[in-house]
């Protein structure tokens, strides 16, 4: 049975400070969420956001920061030689959030 | 007393079943007591359906492809790299037991869980084998299939109302490459106990139960008057009726049944369901599965399975052999998708159950295969291993928080309480409510044996 995966999630994202909120997932798929920091526009961490619903990134370096969220999305395992997923991927599925240290 | 079905029979004091009784199970076996003649002795009052219906029901998740023990629920972080994988473990709210960090939120509900790491079977590294072992409590023989573990529950206790006893999300396991036998049939027990196969995707918007709808072109009058017909021939029919021609108008009966039954149609609206209940369970084929099985629970299903994938070739699935081809899931599929799959829709079950007070009457039993072999393979996947493996328990009188059994340093063998698949179905049978020392099913040639083999785990009782 071919697996679906229904509608398109979403989610909202508030800041305080340096720590950020989302929202539950709307039209979750259930699969990986990540948050993914960036700072100068440069992506520094993904740090795992199933289990909570707040992330505060610890690094403190100067700079302009961008967190958002993502979600698996799964279309097929096919794979290229490195072992890399060649059509499914992650996909921003928030409001992005910034701050500036 | 003994129980033979839901016919209790009288045992002499000291010396076990009677001759008389013995002789008297012997014929109600031979009877078949198939569901009509069930609902007939329950009419009458002959038969004590009550004290079947007291039975706790089971939900089944069944992995099928089996995940490796070292990269979930058993981890070796001190065992060399080529063991332990690429995974950390992390604490569960259950001191001392730790497993996958891509399961953060059935860390959280491990007092609820009951760990088994110590399964194994001995026979061959197919996926069939240990689906049949798993599924039927038995190994494979042609000759005799053995009933899914949902057949026997549909035998011995019967439907409640309009609804199937035994019911497979969402559809049957096809090709995991070894033959057709997958466990999923009644066996010998006959078509009046074969599994509602569901054959539809409850992840789908479209999403409708085939087996529901009155075809195109006819009315439910003109179907109500095909079944009196069909009626009138069954009855010349009993003049020459068999056993097998019984069970034909079971199934017919069931069928008709769920076609009309407004019970069903309500158990299958899976859309009547807040959005927030469907999200929280992944808005996937798995995740909508497991909700509709609650639903089913809720309905008077005894016994659900949800199989999660029905291959393994081709899709991310838990068979990680890393090939490059046809059989290529890797740790990124475990990471990405099917770790956080599982995680979010078996909590969410958990979870909805235990806020219905559904949970003390349901098990739930997660279970696979075989385990995965502890070295990982030259390409960064690891191969069929059935001499260890862990699966879990909970819900039912099952005893949460704690662990059964433990493997060696890199998870090859049990170390200690080695349990084999007879015993996590003895266990669930058990979990169920069900004395096995003296409930009873007719086997092969309608003969009274036992549900099965083996003894329950005590310890996972408390």
């Amino acid at each position: 049975m071919e697996q679906k995966f229904d509608g398109t999630p979403k989610a909202e994202l508030r800041l305080e400070g340096r720590r950020v909120t989302r929202s539950d997932v709307a039209n979750d798929w259930g699969l990986m969420l990540r948050w993914v920091v960036k700072r100068d526009g440069k992506e520094i961490a993904t740090v795992a956001a199933r289990a909570d619903a707040t992330y505060e990134h610890p690094d403190k370096t100067p700079g302009h920061y961008e967190i958002e969220l993502q979600t698996w999305k799964y279309v097929n395992y096919a794979k290229d030689a490195k072992g890399e997923f060649t059509v499914s991927k992650f996909v921003t599925i928030s409001n992005v959030v910034k701050y500036k240290i | 007393m003994l129980n033979v079905g839901n016919v209790r029979m009288p045992v002499c004091r000291g010396h076990g079943l009677s001759r008389r009784s013995f002789l008297s199970a012997g014929t109600a076996g031979l009877a078949g007591l198939v569901l009509p003649d069930l609902l007939k002795l329950e009419a009458s009052g002959a038969v004590k359906s009550k004290n079947g219906s007291k039975i706790r029901n089971c939900i089944t998740i069944f992995l099928v492809g089996s995940p490796g023990q070292l990269d979930t629920w058993d981890m070796k972080p001190d065992a060399p790299e080529n063991v332990r994988g690429k995974f950390k473990p992390i604490q569960t709210n259950v001191n001392g037991v730790r497993i996958c960090e891509h399961f953060p939120l059935m860390a959280r509900h491990m007092d609820q869980i009951a760990l088994i790491r110590s399964l194994h079977h001995k026979t061959g590294a197919t996926h069939e084998n240990g689906q049949r072992w798993m599924m039927t409590g038995h190994d494979f023989n042609p000759d005799s299939v053995k009933p899914h573990v949902g057949s026997i529950i549909s035998r011995v206790y019967g439907p409640k109302g309009d609804m199937p006893a035994n019911v497979i999300l969402p559809g049957k396991i096809g090709n995991t490459g070894a033959g057709d036998f997958h466990g999923q049939t009644a066996g010998y027990l006959g078509s009046a106990h074969e599994p509602f196969f569901l054959n539809a995707d409850p992840a789908r918007p479209d999403f409708k139960v085939g087996d529901l709808d009155v075809p195109p072109g006819e009315s439910s009058s003109r179907l109500d008057n095909r079944k009196r017909l069909l009626e009138q021939v069954d009855e010349l029919q009993r003049r020459t009726e068999t056993r097998s021609t019984t069970q034909h108008d079971a199934s017919y009966e069931r069928a008709f049944r769920l076609l009309f039954s407004s019970e069903a149609k309500r158990a299958f609206a899976i859309d009547q369901e807040p959005e927030k209940v469907r999200d929280r369970y992944g808005r996937n084929t798995f995740g909508q599965s497991c909700l509709m099985a609650r639903r089913l629970i809720e309905s008077g299903v005894r016994y659900v399975t949800v199989n999660h994938f029905d291959t393994v070739f081709g899709l991310s699935c838990w068979d990680m052999h890393a090939d490059g081809g046809g059989l290529n899931n890797t740790y990124l599929d475990y990471e990405r998708h099917l770790c956080p799959q599982f995680d979010w829709a078996f909590t969410a079950l958990i979870d909805d159950l235990k806020q219905s007070g559904l949970l003390e009457e349901t098990v739930i039993a997660v279970l696979s295969e075989f385990g995965r072999t502890p070295q990982v393979n030259g390409r960064g996947g690891r191969d069929h291993y059935p001499a260890a493996w862990t699966n879990f328990l909970c819900g039912g009188n099952i005893k949460g928080g704690q662990v059964v059994g433990s493997t060696d340093k890199i998870g090859s063998r049990p170390n200690d309480s080695p349990i084999e698949p007879p015993q996590v179905i003895a266990t669930i049978f058990k979990g169920m409510g069900i004395d096995l020392d003296t409930t009873m099913m007719p086997g092969p040639g309608e003969r009274p044996i036992r549900l099965v083999e083996a003894e329950p785990i005590r310890q996972l009782f408390a």
